[in-house]
């Protein structure tokens, strides 16, 4: 019970805390805005608590009592947040256009069913294979049990020595904090708490896309790319594995999305940077990614509004990603510096690897056939959005393009960074793309099922939308 | 429309083909046992001190791919303790063993200077290094 307390609590009080922060939106319809916010709300809250969580470990305050306050004062927090906000409605109530696609029903029960069927093979999976895979007991959930260890106990997952236990001590916490979080407040180190953190964010990435692209686009949007995601086996496999890389997926689409709704959410640009350093708490390659971010942003504005404009905004993006873009620099530096092999090449063996052509190949080779292997031949996700563009074409809206641009051009930088990281691997290059490469593409693809959605001719819910808000590409 | 239609049939048919894909892949999803290493560790995790340094040895060659997932197991199993494979200037006293074949851990204690606390029967071993003379 004093478990699922722990667990539910903090995602109460992200909820509410969401709907506070998104007081005043203007995403239509209601319902897409309501589980927009809620998808943000659950993610910020774990994000939020596991923060909490290992400051209170830092302070040597983490007590299950003391949690338990601090995720009752998470709730007040949010509740007074909610209290005050109450009365912010997005504008004046919108009457509903009729959908151009009328068989969006028939869209959805094959969407549930589908859905149902996954899940229900997922959760076995997962029901056989309780602890998740290597990484999971070698990492992620190994350095929770030593967070939620009694004394300092924890510092063990930090040392030079986790190291040589294979631990990662540099990497970031999220995953393990909150998990960790949940532990300690139980007194015990049950699965059914990684197990149903990893099937909640699968939920959380689905809610997020669905309804970041019913507001943008129309509900057939978002219907769609709910089938093309539950297509993607190799993703949602992710669910049952216990990994930091879907919690990542979760916080960079939250990221982007809400750039792309910054014109819709009042402090959209700080709370897409507040969702970026949540990424940066998951997983280095999440650092990469608000970094990578900012710069595109920073870069694209400057191009298209003056450097005065792309300022304002990457400053904007910074407020509400310094926090813990702070907090993540001071634990890279101060409490578990950056151990990787990766960083203590030479010069040398740098140039060698670069300039090898072979290692190119090797490369290219394995990402297609990682792509191949990301879903079923005949459901394949890339099939699925080839049919698409086949038939609807394409239309970009005039409005969103610069964000587009923007979000396009950070995960570009990001896979070209990763590719980098490849070419420059200090370990045997097949076992680290073998190893990595499904995974890398589950970071970014809730991301790119975003952009490609929002540039595909799919029928708009609103037939009354204005002519010179579109463009044609 | 037709698009949307065919993509929609797809993804409904692939949920059903990966559907029956989880339900086999079920049957051995758990290739390493760490729920049932949980439990053959219990003994050995009651007899250590709560954390620290704890030596790690294993008859099982560290080449060997199933010699890394052994040592995983062990790790995740006496977690908070740090499990770390035994080498001669290590400072641990305590040292816990995991055999394929346990009437190897007698050789095992011998070469490496360990004297036996407890054989819980199971391959997990608890070693004490020997005073140095």
């Amino acid at each position: 019970m004093t478990g699922l307390l722990a667990f539910f609590v903090p995602l109460l009080a992200g909820w509410f805390l969401a709907h506070a922060a998104l007081a005043g939106r203007r995403i239509r319809p209601d319902w897409a805005g309501l589980m927009f916010e809620a998808a943000l709300g659950l993610g910020a809250g774990i994000a939020i608590s596991s923060i909490a969580f290992f400051l209170l470990t830092l302070a040597g305050a983490a007590l299950p009592a003391v949690i338990l306050a601090l995720d009752a004062a998470l709730l007040a927090a949010g509740l007074f947040a909610f209290w005050r906000t109450r009365r912010t409605a997005g504008g004046p109530a919108e009457p509903a256009a009729p959908p151009l696609f009328r068989w969006n029903w028939l869209l959805a029960l094959a969407l549930a069913a589908g859905s149902v069927l996954v899940l229900y093979g997922l959760v076995s999976v997962s029901a056989a294979n309780p602890h998740g895979e290597w990484d999971a007991w070698s990492i992620w959930n190994l350095r929770a049990k030593f967070l939620a260890a009694p004394g300092d106990a924890w510092r063990g997952a930090l040392s030079p020595l986790a190291e040589k236990a294979g631990m990662h001590p540099d990497y970031p916490l999220l995953l393990s904090g909150f998990v960790a979080m949940v532990w300690k407040s139980a007194g015990d180190t049950s699965p059914w708490v990684p197990q149903l953190t990893g099937f909640l964010f699968l939920a959380l990435v689905a809610a997020l896309l669905g309804s970041a692209l019913t507001a943008l686009r129309s509900l057939t949007s978002g219907l769609t790319a709910g089938l093309v995601l539950l297509s993607s086996t190799s993703f949602l496999f992710l669910a049952t594995m216990q990994y930091a890389d879907l919690p990542l997926s979760f916080y960079c689409l939250a990221s982007i999305a809400l750039l792309l709704l910054a014109e819709s959410v009042p402090a959209g640009l700080a709370l897409s940077g507040a969702f970026a350093s949540f990424a940066a708490w998951t997983k280095n390659e999440g650092l990469a990614f608000a970094v990578l971010l900012t710069l595109a942003t920073l870069a694209v504005e400057w191009r298209a509004a003056g450097l005065r404009n792309a300022i304002d905004r990457s400053r904007r993006f910074l407020t509400g990603a310094a926090p813990v873009l702070l907090l993540v620099i001071c634990f890279k530096l101060f409490l578990a510096p950056a151990s990787e092999p990766l960083f203590q090449q030479g010069a040398a063996g740098l140039t060698h690897k670069l300039a090898d052509p072979a290692r190119y190949a090797q490369i290219g080779k394995a990402m297609i056939a990682e792509l191949y292997h990301f879903g079923l031949p005949w459901s394949h996700p890339l099939l699925l959005l080839a049919i698409l563009a086949l038939t609807l074409r394409f239309r970009i809206d005039a409005n969103q393009a610069r964000a587009l641009r923007t979000t396009t051009v950070a995960l570009a930088l990001v896979f070209m960074a990763d590719c980098g990281v490849y070419l420059v691997t200090p370990s045997d290059l097949a076992w680290h793309l073998q190893t990595s490469l499904p995974r890398l593409y589950g970071q970014l693809w809730p991301s790119v099922l975003l952009l490609v959605f929002l540039t595909l001719n799919i029928p708009a819910a609103s037939a009354a939308r204005k002519p010179a808000e579109r463009g044609r590409k | 429309m037709a698009g949307i239609g065919v993509v929609a049939a797809l993804a409904i048919f692939g949920a059903l083909d990966y559907a029956q894909f989880l339900s086999e892949y079920s049957r051995s999803a758990d290739q390493f046992q760490i729920a049932a290493q949980e439990t053959r560790f219990r003994e050995a995790l009651a007899a250590l001190p709560a954390a620290g340094i704890v030596g790690y040895v294993s008859d099982v060659p560290a080449g060997d791919p199933q010699a890394q997932a052994m040592l995983g197991a062990a790790q995740y199993a006496l977690a908070p303790r740090i499990v770390v494979p035994l080498k001669s200037g290590d400072k641990a006293d305590w040292v816990v063993g995991s055999f394929a074949r346990p009437d190897e851990a007698p050789r095992v204690a011998a070469e490496r200077g360990l004297s036996i606390v407890s054989d819980y029967a199971n391959g997990v071993v608890l070693f004490r290094r020997e005073p140095r003379r």
